[in-house]
C-alpha cells in the first residue's frame, strides 16, 4: 500500500508518505518555536518501531514547510535529504544570514510571529543534524530528476521547479541579497526581502505506484506551472488520485493546464489553510477553480478554510465530546448565551462571534485541553497554536492506496472541512 | 430670583467688611521675620527640587517581575487585545492550543499600559477574577541569546566548510 497522511492545522504543513516496502518519508515540516513538530509525535505513534526514514524533502524555505525539520535528523537515521535546489547555496544561506542580521523577517516569520532569524536559525540546525549524520544522500528537487524507491515498486518524480525555474528564483535571490548591501557594508534600508518569492524554489512531486498516483504540489504558483507545460506540452502530467494542493488553495496555485491533466473525477485534492497573512488562504476564486476538476476537495481546518475562502465547508465526521462540567452547566443556566459557546450541532444555538468566554472557562480549559472539543468548532478552531493537544487527529487527512488507485483505508480528520466538486 | 440675589448680596457685604487688616498682617510677618530669623524658613532661596518619586508601576508597561508570587492556582496563558467596548477589552486568550475571546476589564489592562493590539501574559486563576498583577509583559519576540550564540557557531563552521569547498548541494544538475 502506498499511504499520504496531509496534517495542515493552519500555520504549516506536512505530509507523510508510507512507502509499501514499510518505509516512510516525510516532505516539509511545521513547528511552533518551542514546541517539537506535531507530524514528528504523529509518525512516532504511526510507527513506533522504525528508526530510520526513507527520506525527508525539504520543498522551499518557508517557515510553514520548514520549522523543525531539524528534529526528524535528530530522532531517525535519515537514508535520503531531497532539497529545494538551493538549499545551502551560498547565496540562499547568506541571504537567511542577512535577513537575521538586519533584524528582518519574511512575510511568513511575519505572519507565524517567528522572530527574525527564525528561518535562519533552524536552516544551520538542519545542515548540522545532517553533517552529524554524515551518510545522509542529498537529491535536488528538480524537474525531470526521478527517485527509484521499494526497488523500483514506487518513483518519486520531481515535476516543479523546472532549470528555467530553477534559473529565475536564484537570479531574484541574488539581486535581492546584493541590493542588500548597495550602499557599503551598512544595510541598505530599501531593501525588501518580504519580496523574495521562496515559493519559486518549490519543489512539487509526483508518487507513482503502479497505477496509483499521488502529486505533492507544494507551495508552486503558477509561474512554476507555465514552465512545466512550456516545456513538456499541455498534458505533462497524467491522472492522479490524490493531489496535495498547491499553495494552499490560492488563485496563483492554480494552474488550468495542469489540473486538466493531472485530475478527474476520480481524484480527491487536499489543502491545507494558512490564514495568518494579509491575504488568508484557501481563497474563494482558488478553491471554486479546483472543484470542477474533482471529485472532492477537503480542507484540513474548515474554519479556517471558511474563514478565509468564504465557503461552507462542512465537517464529514464527528468529534468525540468530554462531559460537561457541572460548573458550566450552572454557567449557562444563570446566562443563556453561553451555549452559543458551546458545539452548535448539541444546543442548535450557532456561534455569533460576539459572547466571550468566561475566564474561569479559560482557566479550566488550560488545565484540562479536553474540554476544549465541548466549545463550539468555529470559537476553538480559528488560529490553532501548536499547543493543541490532539492536532494529528483534528486536522489531517490520511490515505491509503494499492496498486490500483484504490482506496484501502481512510482517515478524514474531525476538523477537516469538506466540499464536493461541481 | 431676589432670594439668591439677596444672599449673594450679603457675602458681598460680608468680604467688602472683612475686619482682616491686610496690611496690619503684612507688617507683623515682615516684623516676626526680622525678630525670629532662624525660626522661619527661608523661603528667598532656591529650593532644592525633591527627588521625583517612582512613577508607580501601574503608569508603565508591563515588565516582567520574576520575583512577584503568582497566586495559587494561576496558570500563564498568552493573549492579545483584540477591541476594547465600552470599559471591557476583549482580548483572544491562548488556551490548550485555541485562542479563545475573553473579557478582561480595561481598567485593569489599563493600569499595566496596555492597548489594542498589545500582548501580554495573563495569569488566570480558577475563579475567574483578575487583577493587575496577574498580567505580565510577554517574553521579547526575538532569538534568545543562546540561539543567536547558536546560531552564529553554526553559521561560521558552515562558512569554514565552504572555505574548504561544501560537499554537497551546489550543483542540482550533477545528480540528472
Amino acid at each position: 500500500m502506498l499511504g499520504v497522511h496531509v496534517l495542515g492545522p493552519g500555520f504549516g504543513e506536512t505530509i507523510i508518505i508510507e512507502l509499501p516496502s514499510g518505509e516512510v518519508g516525510v516532505v516539509d515540516s511545521f513547528a511552533a518555536r518551542y514546541t517539537g513538530p506535531p507530524a514528528l509525535e504523529y509518525l512516532s505513534q504511526l510507527h513506533p518501531a522504525i528508526k530510520k526514514l526513507k527520506f525527508v524533502a525539504l520543498t522551499h524555505p518557508h517557515a510553514d514547510h520548514c520549522m523543525g525539520m531539524f528534529r526528524y535528523f535528530e530522532k531517525y537515521e535519515v537514508e535520503e535529504f531531497w532539497h529545494f535546489h538551493s538549499f545551502i547555496n551560498h547565496t540562499c544561506m547568506g541571504f537567511f544570514k542577512a535577513m537575521h542580521d538586519n533584524k528582518t523577517r519574511d512575510a511568513v516569520e511575519k505572519a507565524l510571529d517567528l522572530p527574525a532569524g527564525s528561518v535562519w536559525l533552524d536552516s544551520l540546525r538542519l545542515k548540522n543534524a545532517l553533517d552529524k549524520q554524515g551518510d545522509v544522500k542529498p537529491r535536488a528537487l528538480v524537474a525531470t530528476h526521478t527517485f527509484v524507491l521499494c526497488n523500483g515498486a514506487v518513483t518519486a518524480k520531481v515535476i516543479t521547479p523546472n532549470d528555467q525555474s530553477c534559473w529565475r528564483y536564484n537570479t531574484i535571490l541574488a539581486e535581492t541579497t546584493e541590493s542588500l548591501l548597495q550602499d557599503g557594508p551598512n544595510f541598505n534600508p530599501t531593501w525588501n526581502p518580504s519580496g523574495l518569492p521562496h515559493n519559486q524554489a518549490s519543489g512539487s512531486i509526483l508518487f507513482e505506484y503502479g497505477q496509483t498516483r499521488i502529486l505533492l504540489m507544494a507551495d508552486a504558483e503558477e509561474d512554476l506551472w507555465t514552465d512545466v507545460t512550456d516545456e513538456q506540452g499541455d498534458n505533462p502530467i497524467p491522472k492522479v488520485h490524490f493531489i496535495k494542493g498547491a499553495h494552499h488553495g490560492s488563485k496563483n496555485g492554480y494552474h488550468h493546464k495542469i489540473y486538466t491533466s493531472a485530475a478527474n473525477k476520480n481524484t480527491i485534492i487536499v489543502l491545507t489553510p494558512f490564514n495568518r497573512n494579509k491575504y488568508p488562504l484557501p481563497t474563494n476564486d482558488g478553491v471554486n477553480l479546483l472543484l470542477p476538476h474533482v471529485k472532492d476537495v477537503y480542507c484540513t481546518n474548515s474554519v479556517e478554510a471558511c474563514d478565509a475562502s468564504g465557503l461552507a465547508w462542512k465537517c464529514v465526521n464527528t468529534r468525540p465530546s468530554p462531559a460537561m462540567p457541572p460548573e458550566w452547566i450552572a454557567d449557562c443556566r444563570a446566562n443563556p448565551q453561553l451555549l452559543t459557546l458551546l458545539e452548535d450541532q448539541q444546543t442548535k444555538h450557532p456561534y455569533s462571534g460576539r459572547v466571550s468566554l468566561p475566564r474561569k472557562w479559560a482557566h479550566v480549559c488550560q488545565k484540562h485541553p479536553e474540554l476544549l472539543q465541548l466549545l463550539c468548532q468555529p470559537l476553538r478552531n480559528r488560529r490553532v497554536t501548536a499547543k493543541r493537544p490532539d492536532i494529528i487527529n483534528e486536522f489531517r487527512v490520511s490515505m491509503k492506496y494499492d496498486n490500483n488507485g484504490n482506496v484501502v483505508d481512510s482517515f478524514i480528520g474531525w476538523g477537516v472541512g469538506h466540499l464536493p466538486g461541481i | 430670583m431676589p432670594g439668591v440675589r439677596g444672599k449673594c448680596s450679603n457675602k458681598l457685604a460680608e468680604w467688602i467688611d472683612s475686619p482682616v487688616d491686610d496690611v496690619a498682617r503684612y507688617v507683623k510677618v515682615m516684623n516676626s521675620w526680622a525678630t525670629s530669623h532662624d525660626s522661619i524658613p527661608e523661603p528667598w532661596l532656591p529650593e532644592e527640587a525633591k527627588q521625583p518619586e517612582p512613577r508607580p508601576a501601574s503608569a508603565f508597561k508591563v515588565s516582567p517581575d520574576v520575583t512577584l508570587i503568582r497566586r495559587l492556582g494561576t496558570v500563564p496563558a498568552p493573549a492579545f487585545i483584540e477591541t476594547v467596548t465600552g470599559r471591557k477589552a476583549r482580548c483572544l486568550v491562548q488556551v490548550a492550543g485555541a485562542e479563545l475571546p475573553v473579557e478582561i476589564p480595561i481598567r485593569i489592562l489599563e493600569s499595566r499600559g496596555l492597548r489594542i493590539g498589545d500582548r501580554f501574559m495573563w495569569w488566570m486563576s480558577e475563579d475567574g477574577s483578575i487583577t493587575a498583577e496577574d498580567i505580565d509583559d510577554m517574553p521579547p519576540n526575538r532569538l534568545t541569546d543562546a540561539e543567536e550564540a547558536e546560531g552564529q557557531r553554526l553559521y561560521d563552521s558552515l562558512r569554514e566548510q565552504v572555505a574548504k569547498g561544501c560537499t554537497w548541494g551546489m550543483n542540482p544538475t550533477q545528480e540528472r
